[in-house]
């Protein structure tokens, strides 16, 4: 018991999402290796049970709460990484991403059971806002840094999140299957124009060479609209304007001038 | 999954499956006498038919001018209305007294027109998905092949050899309607193949579903006619009721796959 390994953060709340049938779409990297993933994406499409290590009746049971009344709060739940057997005490919360109106997954918050209920973790864009979070840090992390300015580098990072979120919306309306497509893609096209560029699991890994906000606008119409021949200009729309409720005024601006939040 | 998390569309699957049943149920037993069949399995089919058309049109409206799904939409519902007309048509023949349904008879443009719309709305939905074949492709297209073998060896090749025909535009009806249904039967299980894991995975799959099943009662119904054992008038034989009461709850799941969509899509 206790915490699960040394290096993992545990001191705050971690985001988990799922879609319609509790399947991962997207995991926090320090949770997945918290868990025992040397790679967060080996966690993509694997039950939320066997992710979390949780007993399979006590993940269905949260999923089916959070899909037929809208959120699940503050479960406390022991949850065990697969590679060393250790287990400890979350408290999980979860909330349900929904497409008007109708149930596409679950947002599951998994928090150590000291930290004080939050109403943000049944709320979607608070999750969404912890997902642009994540990717902000991950760009920070890793790779040179191609574009050096500090306004551009968040630029990047709006730019990172909305084609996560449209890949998170797609696997959850249309499945895996439709998700790996837009990265298909997206690579071609960066292969194509000979950008630094790659698309995994949704998440964007940017090159030595760094990517130009051309590049980033192109890369967005592509995506976008795939996102809305799959589905529908409604939900993509919905999904991308509860995103950009986390941004402030000046990236969205800003997004706006380089063509990356083109109207549907 | 997708029907226990929305009580509306719950409500509307029950409701067309208990309306499905009800109908195919009085149609085999026939309560109301000889004739009775006849009404039940029209009425059933008509019902069938215009709901679908109903709710086509309005998942059609629902998505901007601009939109792949809009022109999905639109393919579908020209293509079930042409069929909806062409069944009330056939309808109006079938139930005229001591009359005998003509062959072909204006039923059969409307039918026959209605094939187009829907070939190219299959078409549209599974390019708009752009997927790679992955092993359940693979095994669509498997079950393509085995039903393309049975269509050709038990359908196709009887009408094609056959030298008796007195006019060509029989024999070329006799031969598009098993063709025409083997390509939605095709379009409709790539379809199915193509949407799988998601949301939007169950309407499709329903929807795909129900063109199947109509493609299929269509085949059966080429066979009855073809081999003189299908019956048009009085008691329905196996053959009959194998080609009616599919037909019927092809329509009702087509209505459910449609309505899930649209609550799915926000339209309803």
């Amino acid at each position: 018991m206790g915490y699960p390994s040394a290096g993992v953060r545990q001191d705050r709340p971690m985001l988990v999402f799922t879609d319609e049938s509790g399947a991962v779409v997207l995991i926090e990297d320090d949770l997945a290796q918290a868990l025992g993933y040397d790679n967060p994406d080996d966690a993509v499409g694997d039950p939320l049970a066997a992710t979390l290590g949780l007993a399979p009746s006590d993940a269905e049971t949260l999923l089916k709460q959070i899909s037929t009344t809208g959120s699940a709060r503050h479960r406390l739940a022991q949850v065990r990484s697969h590679r060393t057997g250790r287990s400890w005490w979350v408290m999980l919360s979860g909330s349900a991403s929904a497409a008007a109106g109708r149930f596409i997954g679950a947002d599951i918050t998994v928090a150590p059971p000291t930290l004080p209920p939050s109403a943000d973790d049944l709320d979607h864009r608070h999750n969404l806002e912890q997902m642009a979070e994540m990717v902000r840090t991950r760009l920070r992390n890793g790779g040179g840094p191609a574009i050096s300015e500090e306004k551009e580098s968040e630029l990047r990072s709006y730019f990172a999140a909305r084609m996560l979120a449209i890949y998170i919306l797609i696997v959850r309306m249309g499945g895996r299957s439709l998700g790996e497509t837009l990265e298909e893609k997206v690579r071609r096209l960066n292969r194509e124009s000979g950008w630094s560029m790659d698309m995994r699991r949704g998440r964007l890994t940017f090159g030595e060479a760094g990517l130009r906000p051309e590049a980033c606008r192109e890369i967005t119409q592509v995506a976008l609209a795939y996102a809305v021949s799959v589905t529908s200009k409604r939900l993509v729309a919905k999904e991308l304007a509860e995103l950009d409720v986390n941004f402030g005024r000046s990236i969205v601006d800003r997004a706006t001038q380089y063509g990356l939040r083109r109207d549907l | 999954m997708t029907l226990w998390q929305d009580r509306r569309s719950l409500r509307f699957a029950i409701v067309a499956v208990v309306v499905w049943a009800a109908f195919s149920l009085v149609y085999v037993l026939g309560p109301l006498g000889e004739g009775s069949h006849t009404w039940f399995a029209n009425i059933g089919t008509l019902l069938g038919a215009w709901s679908v058309v109903v709710l086509a049109l309005l998942l059609w409206r629902s998505y901007a001018p601009d939109e792949t799904a809009r022109r999905i939409w639109l393919a579908l519902f020209l293509g079930f209305l042409l069929w909806a007309i062409g069944d009330a048509m056939w309808a109006f023949y079938d139930l005229l007294p001591g009359g005998d349904i003509p062959y072909p008879s204006p039923a059969d443009l409307p039918w026959v027109a209605g094939y187009f719309p829907l070939w190219v709305a299959l078409w549209l939905r599974y390019r708009s998905m752009e997927v790679h074949p992955a092993r359940g492709q693979w095994r669509a297209l498997s079950l393509i092949v085995l039903v393309g073998l049975i269509v050709f060896g038990y359908v196709l090749w009887p009408t094609l050899t056959y030298p008796g025909y007195d006019r060509l535009i029989e024999q070329a009806l006799d031969v598009f309607y098993p063709i025409g249904g083997f390509i939605l039967f095709a379009g409709a299980v790539l379809v199915a193949a193509a949407v799988r894991g998601g949301r939007m995975s169950f309407p499709w799959q329903i929807i795909a579903l129900g063109i199947a099943v109509l493609s299929l009662a269509d085949l059966v119904f080429a066979y009855g006619t073809w081999n003189g054992v299908y019956v048009i008038e009085g008691t329905p034989n196996v053959i009959t009721i194998l080609a009616d009461a599919p037909y019927m709850g092809a329509y009702a799941a087509i209505a459910v796959g449609e309505y899930v969509l649209g609550r799915l899509e926000g339209t309803f």
